[in-house]
């Protein structure tokens, strides 16, 4: 069974982003 | 064939997909199909490889799966996250050259 395909993301988060991502 | 840099880390995490640019402290979301590109970037794998890995992974055509993933290599190239080994070698040879 494939996948659905969505286009390749590649998108610089400031650091904050990032540890409210991984505190949450 | 296309090489990561030893100066990126990939990670995953649940539904996650991060690079981390361990030089200058960026950090860049991904997601599965940018990471699986990434993770393919072995040195081994060649570029039909990574094409042929993401068609039989994915629901898209040959020619859309093309086009994004030269976008992204595009990029990768530019912030050298990843190399291309077949030009360096390339590059090396011709310097022996002269």
């Amino acid at each position: 069974m494939k996948k659905i395909y969505n286009a390749p993301l590649f998108l610089e988060i400031p650091a904050e982003e990032f540890y409210a991502l991984i505190t949450e | 064939m296309l090489i990561l840099a030893d100066t990126v880390s990939l990670k995953q995490d649940e539904e996650n997909f991060m690079l981390f640019d361990n030089l200058n402290g960026g950090i860049y979301k991904l997601n599965e199909l940018s990471y699986k590109i990434l993770s393919l970037c072995d040195g081994k794998n060649t570029d039909e490889d990574i094409l042929l890995n993401i068609t039989e992974s994915f629901e898209v055509t040959i020619t859309e799966a093309e086009k994004d993933f030269e976008g992204l290599v595009r990029i990768l190239l530019d912030k050298k996250y990843i190399y291309d080994n077949d030009n360096e070698k390339g590059g090396e040879l011709y310097e022996k050259d002269l």
